[in-house]
């Protein structure tokens, strides 16, 4: 791989990612370092610096590789924004237990015990979460796809993949936050990693430049998945929020920008990847732990052996 | 009364001047079925050909003096082919062409010259592609007939002077480009 797209595609992205897992990690543990803060809003808190860490870290490919300015002249580079936008909203309203691990959290719901917020504020940005990052996402769904003279002939597109960008993106979310507050805290960012695949490998066939910011939100991801199996209680699987949303958005400017006719359902699987090995991950909720994960593992990779062999292999001699 | 016949008179040597370059460049059209315009991209692995199907040229010729010669070209980026599919689309997005951003490159002469031997042109011109405009000199050999003119440009660009910039290093700056116009007389 080349240098420079090894440095701020992967190391780049991968490094501001740890910083921001490990600011997040002292921000929502207690002052002598032994178990979760009993502060409520520690929790949002370290969720938010880890959206703001990945968004980060993401920013880095476009920086050093395509040297764009606040508001870049690409509507896949503009997206980043409203990316944020949305990732926070869903990480600071989404149920955190900082005072109790996931795993905990997810015992006590299946026995019928609600996992109080404790705070009126809390609650209201509880309730209101799918509210306040569907609203939000409505203008991911609006900047991921390209405008302008030369893109007249594909405006009849625009309605179609913003309803897919959007609804995919909130689906996508809410099934992996599903995993997360079901006990899969600690690797639910695999689900959203895979996630990436597809639009990654579409990006590859088509445009350099978006394949590189997939790679970058990859670099990213991965670094917080093994941070959160490496430490418990880490509150890295808010990542998913904006990961899922930039899986769609990246998979929407992959379509605009390739010039291959490539079945509708292919792009069906791209975009809701997530939500199906999420599923397999829920239905098989009452198994080992050992086992959801492999069954995830095989139905993902599988998915996107799929994927990839579609986009790079079919159709050649 | 004196200004008037001033301006009279500089009208009188403007419309010579016209009249007269008209009737020395002669209008050549271009016959789109023997021209083609053609590229071929390097790389330490190999190399892809490629070239554009669409182009429109305007030349004005005159073979006593060359300098009142005069040739435009317009490319339309969007019927950029390559040998690979899978490259075609890639050359058309924002790391190469840009097509649909900059749906045209276009090639101005502003002088002509004899070149160093027989038979052989020099177009200097502004080629403007990726929205920038820079200088290039074109050399080319002719065949003249009674009914055409035929030029072959057999040259190299620095694809970084105009922005693309994308795999630099991995895949050559210079781009080697062949061009041929049939221009019927």
């Amino acid at each position: 791989m080349e240098t420079a797209i090894l440095l701020w595609s992967v190391a780049g992205p991968g490094v501001v990612c740890i910083c921001a897992a490990v600011l997040a990690l002292w921000v929502a543990r207690d002052q002598n370092g032994r178990g979760t803060s009993e502060d409520r809003w520690a929790g949002p808190l370290a969720a938010v610096l880890v959206v703001c860490g990945w968004m980060a870290a993401i920013a880095v490919p476009l920086i050093g590789r395509q040297k764009i300015s606040w508001w870049p002249a690409e509507a896949w580079q503009q997206v980043v924004w409203p990316i944020g936008l949305v990732g926070v909203l869903l990480a600071l309203c989404a149920p955190h237990h900082t005072a109790r691990s996931g795993e905990e959290a997810g015992r006590e719901r299946s026995r019928g015990e609600p996992a109080g917020p404790g705070s009126p504020t809390l609650a209201w940005l509880h309730r209101d979460q799918w509210f306040l990052g569907g609203l939000a996402s409505l203008l991911v769904g609006m900047l991921a796809m390209p405008t302008g003279d030369g893109w007249g002939d594909l405006l009849p597109w625009h309605r179609g993949w913003l309803v897919a960008v959007v609804g995919c993106g909130l689906v996508n979310a809410w099934i992996m936050q599903q995993v997360a507050l079901s006990g899969g805290e600690r690797w639910v960012l695999w689900i959203a990693l895979a996630g990436l695949g597809g639009p990654t490998i579409l990006a590859a066939t088509a445009y350099g430049g978006l394949a590189e910011w997939c790679l970058g939100a990859i670099a990213a991801t991965l670094m917080l998945a093994i941070f959160a199996l490496i430490v418990p209680r880490s509150g890295c699987w808010s990542a998913l929020f904006p990961a899922a949303f930039f899986a769609v958005a990246a998979t929407a400017s992959g379509r605009f920008y390739t010039y291959e006719d490539h079945p509708l359902w292919l792009y069906c699987l791209i975009l809701l990847l997530p939500t199906g090995v999420s599923l397999v991950a829920l239905l098989l909720g009452g198994q080992r732990l050992a086992t959801q994960v492999v069954a995830s593992a095989l139905t993902a990779a599988g998915l996107l052996a799929g994927i990839a062999y579609r986009l790079l292999l079919a159709g050649q001699e | 009364m004196h200004h008037r016949f001033h301006t009279f008179i500089a009208t009188l040597i403007l419309g010579a001047v016209l009249c007269g370059s008209a009737v020395a460049a002669e209008k050549l059209t271009l016959d789109k079925e023997k021209s083609k315009i053609t590229f071929v991209g390097s790389k330490p692995e190999g190399k892809h050909d490629g070239g554009f199907k669409t182009f429109e040229v305007s030349a004005m010729a005159d073979f006593d003096q060359a300098e009142n010669s005069s040739l435009e070209i317009m490319i339309d980026t969007a019927s950029l082919w390559s040998d690979d599919e899978k490259l075609t689309n890639h050359l058309k997005n924002p790391d190469f062409f840009d097509v649909r951003k900059y749906p045209k490159i276009q090639f101005k002469s502003t002088k002509i010259e004899a070149g160093g031997g027989d038979s052989t042109v020099k177009f200097i011109g502004k080629m403007k592609m990726l929205d920038k405009e820079v200088e290039v000199t074109i050399p080319a050999s002719f065949e003249l007939s009674d009914t055409s003119l035929k030029l072959v440009a057999d040259f190299k660009i620095d694809r970084t002077k105009w922005g693309m910039s994308y795999g630099e290093g991995k895949i050559d700056n210079m781009v080697a480009i062949k061009a041929t116009f049939v221009l019927n007389r």
